[in-house]
């Protein structure tokens, strides 16, 4: 009885908490999504405009793990039995590439333009059955500079 | 063409259903697969113990003797007559097999009988009992366990769980955890279903023994006397044996309908 009692006591606060956390962060990556959200960004290879106004260029990456609530990964075990559309783990893949690019943007105050936008997830964990499901996500890209608007 | 930055309003790359509904949707599922195969898997067991022979039946009980004799508490040989009273109610359930009587010198109102053909009775239930009768009816129910091999029953029942649980791939810990309950209830509710039936098995052997079925809630009385601490509202679904008050309505319910009569119990000497 007391084991079960533990283990609904952690789902319970695994939710919850989890709630809250993910609230709080989809709060700060839209707010700083709207701040930035006038750097251009593309993953074309070439700049959108005139190539002979940057002075400098540079590779730039920005770099998250984050992991998901015991909530959401007893949802994903049982999702896994039946198959289907994994919900409780679109919140952690969305928000994991937002933050790193965010981070990246963030690594780069005063370019003009970020080109070549790469982005690399991977699995931390791989294959551990017991651990915590948690990703990596990398966002590497090159940002350019300019003394003058392009 | 102008472009114009600007976020999209909406995120349509997560769902914004609530989990909880996706939780309780797989939960239920799951429970209600697990039961079913429970259930499929319990009416094969039962299929293949009522079809096995007695001969294989006391192979079976010969062979866990090896593994299972060290769980058996250590004990004392019970008295001749004990082991007399035993004895012919053993005829009168026409198990074909010897089984065993020891006392075990433990503070416990119960008796077990073990796989391996053996019947433990605790001392304090000896001394509690004040009628033959009453520790006869008790030596029957644990020879019903033998008769309705009930052992052979739970046993099926464990390994398949076991194996089916490791096809599935439910080895995982937590998986195991979630659905716990679930499981236990099932075991529980078929446990308290064969306490049930040896209790009305013990009840025709007691009333072949000595014509009469005098004597027979004598056990459950005693329990229910000193059965007064608190357990939480929802335990008994979750215990191994039915609830006492019931045990005893039970017998006397069956006891009405098949006609047997009550007479007076021989005192224990």
């Amino acid at each position: 009885m007391a084991q079960i009692t533990i283990f609904f006591t952690l789902i319970i606060i695994g939710y919850l908490v989890g709630q809250a956390l993910e609230k709080k962060h989809y709060k700060s990556i839209a707010e700083r999504e709207q701040a930035l959200v006038n750097l251009v960004t593309t993953s074309s290879k070439r700049p959108v405009g005139k190539m002979d106004a940057i002075v400098h260029c540079e590779l730039v990456r920005g770099n998250v793990v984050v992991s998901i609530d015991y909530f959401k990964r007893l949802v994903a075990i049982l999702r896994n039995l039946v198959g289907g559309n994994v919900r409780s783990y679109e919140t952690l893949i969305d928000r994991g590439r937002r933050e790193a690019i965010l981070r990246l943007k963030e690594s780069c105050p005063g370019a003009i333009q970020i080109i070549n936008l790469r982005i690399e997830t991977s699995s931390i964990y791989k294959g551990e059955g017991n651990q915590l499901g948690s990703v990596e996500v990398l966002a590497y890209a090159t940002a350019l500079y300019s003394n003058e608007p392009i | 063409m102008e472009y114009k930055a600007k976020l999209p309003s909406r995120n349509s790359n997560v769902s914004h259903a609530t989990p909880i509904k996706e939780f309780s949707t797989l939960v239920f599922g799951v429970a209600a697969l697990l039961l079913l195969v429970y259930w499929l898997l319990g009416f094969l067991v039962d299929y293949t113990v009522d079809h096995i022979s007695d001969e294989h039946a006391a192979e079976i009980y010969h062979s866990l003797n090896n593994v299972a004799s060290e769980q058996i508490p250590a004990d004392t040989a019970a008295s001749p007559r004990l082991q007399t009273l035993l004895d012919q109610l053993v005829a009168h359930s026409d198990i074909p097999y010897r089984i065993q009587l020891s006392v075990a010198d433990a503070e416990q109102m119960n008796a077990v009988a073990f796989p391996t053909g053996h019947i433990v009775v605790f001392q304090e239930l000896l001394d509690g009992l004040s009628t033959e009768n009453g520790i006869a009816f008790v030596l029957a129910h644990e020879i019903a366990h033998f008769k309705n091999r009930d052992h052979l029953r739970s046993m099926g029942r464990s390994v398949l769980l076991m194996t089916a649980s490791m096809l599935l791939g439910f080895s995982d810990n937590d998986v195991m955890q979630m659905l716990s309950p679930i499981t236990n209830f099932s075991i529980a509710q078929y446990s308290q279903q064969r306490e049930s039936s040896a209790d009305a098995t013990a009840l025709i052997l007691l009333n072949q023994h000595y014509g009469h079925i005098g004597g027979a809630t004598e056990f459950f009385d005693l329990l229910q006397e000193k059965d007064n601490e608190l357990s939480f509202a929802f335990s008994h679904y979750f215990a191994s044996h039915p609830q006492i008050q019931q045990r005893i309505e039970q017998l006397q319910h069956l006891g009405d309908s098949m006609g047997f009569e009550i007479k007076p119990t021989i005192t224990k000497n």
